[in-house]
C-alpha cells in the first residue's frame, strides 16, 4: 500500500482522520478515534503517514506536538511515561496538571520501589533476571530496535521532544497534542484504564489551566468499538466515540501501485489481487519474494485445479460478484467490482451463454439488466469463494446488504444514483451545486 | 445534471436535512448513501470531494481577502472617526473661547452705560447749583448795603460746582464712551458671525461622526457576518 512514502487507495481515509481528529468545530467531535480493520490492511501505515504529514507540516492542522506510544507497554514504561510528561509539561507550563498514577503490576513494582520521577536506569528497566521488558517508548522516529537506548534516554527524549516542540512553536503557541497508541487493545488492561481516565481526564483539564488546545487519542485494533471491549477503557460517552474503518484495497488502487513498482501486467495484477484480496499487508509479503512470480503461477495451478480454472483471474472475480445474487443486477455488479468494470464484466457474460442461464432486460433502460447465473456455475463459485477469498466475499456479502437497506429507504434507482452525486460534496447549497456540476 | 440535482432536491425533502451551509443527506440514509457512492466509483467520489474541497478553499482565501480588505476600511473609518472627535473637541475649546471673550466684551459695556446715566442725573443737579450760585451772589450784593462775604463765596461756590457738573465739564469723558460702544459692538457681532459659522460647523462634524460609527458598525457586522460564513464550514 505504501511505496515512496505514497499511500495508495487511502485518500479519502486521511481526510476523515484530518477531519476526525482535528475538526474541533463540529459538533461531534470526539477526542477518541479508532482506526479499525482487519491484520495487515495498513492501519498503523495510514496513522504513521498521517502523522508524518503532521510533522512536516503538509497537512493543514495547527501546531501539534506527536507522542507516538508504539510496541505492548507495560507499567514501567507508562510510569515513567507519566512522571516524566508530567514534569516535562510543568517545566513548559506553570501550572502544571495532576494525574493519577497508573496501578503498578506486581511482578514491576520492584523497579519503581522508590516511585521516584526520574529516569529510571536501564538497569531498573531489565529485571534481574536479564529478561528485557518489551516495552518501549517510542517519541517521534525512534523504532522499536533501539530498547536499550531509549531506554536510557527515556527521560531525555522525551523532555527534549517538549521542549524542542515548544520552542519550535514560539512562545504564543497554543498547540494540541496527539497521542498515537498503536494496536491499543493489546495493551495492559491496567493501562488502558489508566489512559482512558486518568491521562484522558488529565489532559482534559490541561485546557483550562495552560496553553495547551487539547489532546486527541489517535489508536488501532482490529475490531470496531462496538465488536470488542475497547471502549471501556474510555470515560466518554459510548455514542462520542469515532472510529474509521480502514477497507482492504480496491482493484484499481492495488493496479496503481502496482504499476508505479513496475508491475504493468494486467494478468499478473489479477492474480495477485486475487490471491491476496488486496490486503496491503499480503502483497508486501508477494512482493518481498525473490521469484514472487513463480510463486503466484505455482499458486494458481495448485489452487484453481478445478472447474473455474478455465478462466482468468478477472473473470473469476467478475463470476464471483454475479454469483452474489440469484438475480444479479447490473447495479449490484456495479457495486460489488465498481462501474469501471462492471460494463466489461457484463459484455463478457452476455458473450458466453453457457454461462447464463437467463437474462433480462426491459426495454426502458439499460439499468433495468439483470442475469442469473447457470445454477451450477454460481454454486461452484461461491464455494469456492467461501474457500478461497473469504474476505472478498465478505466484503460482497457487506455490500449486497448495503443495497438491500438503502433500497428500502430509497425505492428508485435514479434517486440511489443522484443521492450518491450529492454524497460527496455535503454539506451542498447551490452555489456548491453550480461550481461542481455548472449551471 | 445540476438542473435535475435541484429539481430532485425540492421534489424529495425527505431525504435531506439543512445544515449551517446548505443541505445534508438525511441522517438516516448519510451513512448508506456514502458506501453506496464510494462503492460505486470511488475515484468518481474522490474527484467530487477534490473538486468541492478546492472550492470551498478558494471561497475561503475569498473570503478572508474580503475580511482584510474590511478590516482595512475599519481602519480607515475609524481614524475618520478619531480626526473627527479631535475637531469637535478642537471646535468646543474655540466656541468656548469666544464666549468668555463675548462676555468679556459685554462687561466693558455695561460700566459705560452706567456712567452715561450718572452724568444725566449730573445736568439736573448742575442747573440747580447755577442757580443756587446766582441766587447767592444776589443776596450778598444786591440785597445787602454791603457785600456780604459769606454769600458771594457760597454763591460762587455753587456756581463753580455747578460748572463742573455741567454736561460741558464731563464733555471729555461723554466723548469716550460711545467709540468703545461701537468697537464692543462690532465685536460682538463678528464674534457672533464667527460663532454661528462654528455650531453649523460642530453640527457637521456631529454628522460625520455619526456617519463615521454607523460605517464601523456595517464594516464591523459584514466582517462577523463574513467570519461566520468562515468559520462554520
Amino acid at each position: 500500500m505504501k511505496s515512496n512514502n505514497q499511500l495508495y487507495g487511502r485518500l479519502l481515509a486521511l481526510d476523515r482522520l484530518q477531519e476526525e481528529t482535528f475538526n474541533e468545530i463540529n459538533p461531534n467531535f470526539s477526542p477518541v478515534i479508532l482506526v479499525h480493520g482487519i491484520t495487515g490492511v495498513g492501519k498503523t501505515a495510514l496513522c504513521e503517514h498521517f502523522t508524518n504529514l503532521i510533522r512536516h507540516q503538509l497537512i493543514g492542522v495547527g501546531e501539534t506536538i506527536i507522542i507516538a506510544y508504539k510496541g505492548i507497554p507495560q507499567s514501567s514504561s507508562t510510569i515513567a511515561f507519566s512522571n516524566l510528561l508530567l514534569e516535562s509539561i510543568k517545566r513548559l507550563r506553570p501550572g502544571g496538571i495532576k494525574m493519577s498514577r497508573v496501578d503498578v503490576q506486581p511482578d514491576n513494582s520492584r523497579l519503581f520501589s522508590t516511585a521516584s520521577i526520574t529516569e529510571p536506569s536501564a538497569s531498573e528497566l531489565y529485571g534481574e533476571d536479564g529478561a528485557a521488558y518489551t516495552d518501549v517508548l517510542a517519541v517521534k522516529t525512534l523504532s522499536h530496535c533501539e530498547e536499550v537506548e531509549l531506554a536510557q534516554g527515556l527521560a531525555q527524549n522525551l523532555t527534549d521532544l517538549l521542549q524542542k516542540d515548544y520552542f519550535m512553536l514560539g512562545a504564543n503557541a497554543c498547540p494540541r497534542i496527539l497521542f498515537y497508541f498503536d494496536q491499543f487493545a493489546h495493551y495492559p488492561e491496567n493501562i488502558k484504564r489508566w489512559i482512558g481516565a486518568g491521562l484522558y481526564k488529565a489532559f482534559e483539564s490541561l485546557k483550562q489551566s495552560t496553553v495547551i488546545q487539547g489532546s486527541v487519542y489517535l489508536q488501532t485494533g482490529t475490531l470496531a468499538w462496538e465488536q470488542g471491549d475497547l471502549a471501556d477503557s474510555w470515560q466518554v460517552h459510548p455514542a462520542a466515540l469515532r472510529q474509521i474503518e480502514l477497507l482492504r484495497l480496491s482493484y484499481s488502487d492495488c493496479q496503481e501501485w502496482l504499476s508505479e513498482l513496475g508491475h504493468t501486467d494486467r494478468d499478473l495484477v489479477d492474480l495477485l489481487y486475487e490471491e491476496t484480496e488486496g490486503v496491503p499487508a499480503r502483497i508486501k509479503a508477494l512482493l518481498a519474494q525473490d521469484d514472487f512470480m513463480g510463486t503466484l503461477t505455482n499458486l494458481r495451478q495448485s489452487r484453481h485445479a478445478d472447474s473455474l480454472a478455465q478462466f482468468s483471474a478477472k473473470q473469476r472475480r467478475w463470476l464471483h460478484a454475479a454469483a452474489m445474487q440469484a438475480q444479479c443486477s447490473r447495479e449490484a455488479l456495479q457495486l460489488l467490482i465498481g462501474k469501471g468494470e462492471a460494463q466489461d464484466a457484463i459484455d463478457w457474460l452476455q458473450q458466453d451463454p453457457t454461462l447464463i442461464d437467463r437474462a433480462y432486460q426491459t426495454a426502458k433502460s439499460t439499468d433495468e439488466w439483470s442475469i442469473r447465473l447457470n445454477p451450477k456455475l454460481r454454486a461452484d463459485v461461491l464455494h469456492q469463494a467461501k474457500k478461497r477469498k473469504p474476505l472478498c466475499h465478505a466484503g460482497y456479502k457487506d455490500k449486497i446488504e448495503l443495497l438491500h437497506a438503502l433500497n428500502k429507504q430509497v425505492p428508485s434507482r435514479r434517486h440511489r444514483d443522484l443521492l450518491s452525486q450529492l454524497s460527496p460534496i455535503q454539506p451542498f447549497s447551490e452555489k456548491v451545486l453550480n461550481e461542481v456540476f455548472g449551471r | 445534471m445540476n438542473q435535475e440535482l435541484k429539481k430532485f432536491l425540492q421534489q424529495h425533502p425527505e431525504y435531506f436535512e439543512r445544515s449551517n451551509d446548505g443541505h445534508l443527506i438525511a441522517s438516516n440514509l448519510r451513512s448508506l448513501v456514502d458506501a453506496y457512492a464510494l462503492a460505486m466509483d470511488a475515484k468518481d467520489y474522490e474527484s467530487l470531494r477534490v473538486k468541492v474541497a478546492d472550492f470551498r478553499a478558494k471561497e475561503d482565501a475569498k473570503l478572508k481577502q474580503e475580511v482584510e480588505l474590511l478590516n482595512q476600511r475599519l481602519e480607515q473609518e475609524k481614524a475618520i472617526y478619531d480626526e473627527v472627535m479631535r475637531e469637535l473637541a478642537d471646535s468646543e475649546k474655540k466656541l468656548s473661547e469666544m464666549e468668555s471673550e463675548l462676555r468679556q466684551v459685554i462687561a466693558m459695556k455695561k460700566p459705560k452705560n452706567g456712567s452715561k446715566s450718572s452724568g444725566k442725573r449730573g445736568g439736573y443737579l448742575y442747573l440747580v447749583l447755577y442757580f443756587m450760585g446766582i441766587l447767592m451772589l444776589y443776596i450778598g450784593f444786591i440785597v445787602s448795603d454791603r457785600p456780604v462775604f459769606v454769600y458771594v463765596v457760597s454763591g460762587m461756590a455753587c456756581f463753580v460746582a455747578g460748572l463742573m457738573f455741567s454736561p460741558r465739564g464731563n464733555a471729555s469723558k461723554q466723548s469716550f464712551s460711545p467709540v468703545v460702544a461701537r468697537v464692543s459692538d462690532q465685536f460682538q457681532d463678528r464674534n457672533e458671525r464667527i460663532k454661528r459659522v462654528w455650531d453649523v460647523k460642530k453640527q457637521l462634524l456631529y454628522d460625520r461622526k455619526k456617519l463615521a460609527l454607523s460605517k464601523i458598525n456595517e464594516c464591523d457586522n459584514i466582517i462577523q457576518e463574513k467570519l461566520s460564513h468562515l468559520h462554520g464550514k
